[in-house]
């Protein structure tokens, strides 16, 4: 672990500005001390935005975005799933993808000369995301 | 020029007149856009933290797509973008990685190879059409009308995905200038607009486009212009949404590039396409001025 606890990533975080739970310097803080249980508990692991920023800023050439999603795959794993997500990622499995078209897009694209949607083969995706067993791991939400 | 065209999820769902724009402008630039027929959802971030190999996985069989085509892919989408590029680099960096990934693409006949470039839109107006052709293209001029771009956080960051020839932010603010219109400078132009914690956290992700809004609004811009359709959705939908719960009101139109090109090359927007904006663009629309 290469943070030396400088505090920049917390400094350039949009959402540190709002919510003081959220605090990257802290959470890698608690990776360092080994705090598991703390780490992948609540709302903690869901507060990131992906943006980015911090990773662009450390000075040590960190990960601190991609730490967050070794954190979530972890926090997932114990059943700690977001509603919003878990919406994603049903429909993402019955789909093959994460927002499905409303039937007034669906009028609008037929209306206005656009192609119909893409066809997605979801066949594919389904037999990817039984292999990694995605669909297993998306049961342990709510 | 040829492109792989990866439509994504959001824009066919919610925001067909986004397309439609492209769809308009594209042709008259000299850009094919073929479509990639079976192709799946991305796997934008929300998927990347429920799972990374199931992540790399579906963005892994989209990039095969592509491959067999013989193209390079073109996305309209800042989240397919950071997918689908932060996927390609590192399969193409990681033996082991691609080796994991292409042992599950096996089951369903596909494989990486690393032979494509993704791209998004902005990059092939910029890098591949060339700001002078795109400037050629305008024929009514936005002049004097004062824009914040909204970059959005994956057309540039995390930065080590992208060559030094892509120089995002100011690419789109040269864009934005092809087409008569001033790039104004404001307060955290980088910084995100909320969008990602739609659904997980609506309450903070206002409050974080409110920071957005309420520093382009002190540099006295007349409109908002983005490339990303969450940072659309975010801002357009956003002001709606913060002036009933955080009683604070902008009226800052939101536009997107390629609805701003498409008018500044003499095409207007159709009624319902003028109408799937929360925040009415039609005062900035008639700054356009024929030359």
């Amino acid at each position: 672990m290469a943070c030396i606890q400088c505090g920049r990533c917390t400094s350039s975080c949009p959402v540190a500005r709002i919510v003081e739970e959220h605090n990257p310097r802290k959470l890698m803080e608690m990776i360092i001390l080994g705090l598991r249980s703390d780490l992948f508990a609540g709302q903690l692991p869901w507060y990131c935005l992906s943006c980015f920023t911090c990773l662009d800023r450390c000075p040590q050439g960190g990960d601190v975005g991609e730490a967050m999603f070794a954190i979530r795959n972890l926090a997932v794993k114990e059943g700690n799933i977001p509603d919003g997500i878990l919406v994603q990622a049903k429909s993402l499995f019955e789909n093959g993808r994460v927002v499905a078209a409303s039937k007034m897009a669906l009028i609008q694209r037929e209306r206005h000369g656009l192609d119909k949607e893409p066809s997605v083969d979801v066949q594919a995706v389904q037999k990817i995301l039984r292999k990694t067993r995605f669909n297993k791991l998306i049961n342990k939400g709510k | 020029m040829k492109y792989a065209f990866f439509v994504g999820c959001l824009i066919p769902a919610r925001e067909p007149h986004y397309e439609n724009s492209v769809q308009k402008i594209a042709p008259k630039l000299g850009i094919e856009l073929v479509k990639m027929e079976g192709a799946n959802c991305c796997a934008p971030f929300s998927i990347q933290s429920l799972d990374y190999t199931s992540w790399l996985a579906l963005a892994a069989r989209n990039i095969s797509i592509a491959e067999e085509m013989g193209l390079n892919i073109v996305t309209l989408c800042n989240d397919c973008y950071e997918s689908l590029l932060m996927t390609n680099t590192i399969l193409k960096e990681n033996k082991e990685t691609r080796d994991k990934v292409n042992r599950i693409l096996a089951d369903v006949c596909s494989e990486f190879k690393g032979k494509t470039d993704v791209k998004l839109f902005s990059d092939v107006l910029y890098e591949d059409v060339g700001l002078e052709k795109v400037k050629d293209a305008v024929k009514r001029p936005f002049n004097g009308l004062r824009v914040a771009v909204q970059p959005g956080c994956h057309l540039s960051r995390p930065k080590r995905l992208h060559s030094s020839q892509r120089i995002g932010t100011l690419a789109l603010d040269q864009l934005v200038e092809a087409t008569g219109a001033t790039s104004v400078p404001y307060d955290r132009k980088e910084a995100c607009c909320g969008g990602p914690l739609r659904g997980i956290n609506d309450e903070v992700a206002l409050q974080v486009a409110k920071q957005k809004l309420d520093s382009m609004k002190a540099a006295g811009v007349d409109s908002i212009v983005t490339v990303c359709p969450f940072c659309y959705l975010e801002l357009d939908m956003g002001q709606i949404e913060i002036k009933r719960h955080l009683k604070e009101e902008y009226n800052l139109p939101v536009l997107n590039f390629a609805e701003l090109l498409r008018v500044a090359m003499g095409m207007d927007l159709e009624d319902w396409e003028l109408k799937a904006h929360r925040i009415p663009i039609t005062k900035v629309l008639n700054i356009a001025e024929a030359r």
